[in-house]
């Protein structure tokens, strides 16, 4: 092996121990030899594994918690509708979305005009006019019932949701 | 990774709050530390952190065990942060700069203890400012973190040998980084 395959090795699945047996023999080899990746495989173990070594976890701010606590308690569990966290995130930046009151009223607006605008035209031929296809059902789609909820197992939390 | 009991994790799906605080004190340091070292910012940590709590109560009723809470709760928190990121940069048309007080100052390490751990503290900082944001989840995931190239692929969505290159690429650019100042200090 070249001594670029071999830093690249030293770099990625030596360093990761993921070499297979044979390769890990081949390698030594070439180290007993080869002075430059010797020193390479000393830099880079000094550099890459080392400093990490000592990595710490750190604590959020208690704040953190005090909100998410808040959150939870006052939101109903079913939100997790992509229609209602596009909603959300249109409305976020305005103060008044804040109370959570308004927001509900504003969604519900929002449905009520979107069924009205949608409604079809009424040509007064009698009731029989009136479309009797099954009527969306607006208000479960705000609260997230018509959701089909998947399995919790994959990355489907709302924020991945709309952000993937 | 902590490990959080089958009944608190149930009893929180069924909307206990107190089951859900066990949780979050359980979890809590893992879902920030590792935001914190994704986003290089302790708002955007601490962001993260609040919206993948909510976001997991919410979707605690669906949770089917398939695979471990945490290692579930590891994996939203990643991408929420690597998104974060995104979502930073493309508000600010940049990259931020590493923020490196961020590491020193919130810190659950007593007053004496992290006075001598400064140093790496920084350093970890600092190496980790010098990568792009997919190059330091791949270095957070599998240095700092542990998880294995495959774990990271799932983690993130990406195939290994692509795990395998930007670790590459980003080992590369700390082992020249770190070369240029001992340049300097020399
Ligand atoms: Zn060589």
């Amino acid at each position: 092996m070249r001594c670029e395959q071999i830093q690249e090795l030293l770099l990625t699945d030596h360093l990761d121990g993921r070499l297979r047996r044979s390769e890990q023999e081949k390698l030594a080899v070439h180290l007993r030899n080869c002075t430059t990746c010797r020193e390479f495989a000393g830099i880079a173990k000094a550099t890459l594994l080392t400093p990490f070594l000592e990595a710490e976890q750190l604590t959020p701010p208690e704040r953190v918690w005090q909100e998410v606590r808040q959150r939870i308690v006052a939101a109903p569990r079913r939100s997790c509708n992509p229609l209602r966290a596009f909603l959300g995130k249109l409305l976020l930046p305005l103060p008044v979305a804040r109370q959570p009151a308004l927001v509900c009223a504003g969604l519900v607006a929002v449905a009520l005009l979107t069924a009205i605008l949608m409604r079809p035209p009424y040509y007064g031929s009698g009731p029989s006019a009136v479309s009797h296809a099954k009527p969306i059902d607006y208000a479960a789609i705000l609260t997230g019932e018509d959701e089909v909820d998947d399995e919790g197992e994959g990355l489907d939390t709302d924020i991945e949701n709309y952000f993937l | 990774m902590p490990e959080i009991p089958h009944d608190i994790i149930m009893a929180a799906a069924q909307g206990d709050v107190a089951a859900f605080e066990t949780i979050y004190r359980g979890c809590a340091g893992m879902v920030y530390t590792t935001a914190l070292r994704i986003t290089n910012n302790r708002e955007c940590a601490a962001e993260v952190t609040q919206e993948v709590f909510i976001a997991v109560y919410r979707k605690l009723p669906s949770f089917a065990f398939r695979s471990s809470f945490t290692t579930w709760l590891y994996r939203i928190s990643v991408n929420a942060a690597i998104n974060q990121v995104r979502k930073r940069a493309m508000e600010k048309g940049h990259t931020v700069a590493y923020d490196e007080q961020t590491m020193a100052e919130h810190t659950a390490t007593p007053a004496t203890d992290a006075l001598e751990r400064e140093p790496t503290r920084q350093l970890i900082a600092r190496m980790l400012a010098a990568l792009n944001p997919d190059q330091r989840a791949c270095i957070v995931l599998r240095n700092i973190d542990g998880l294995s190239y495959e774990e990271i692929a799932i983690t993130l969505k990406i195939n290994v040998n692509t795990v395998r290159s930007r670790l590459k690429r980003a080992r590369e650019k700390l082992i020249a980084m770190r070369a240029r100042e001992v340049r300097h200090a020399v």
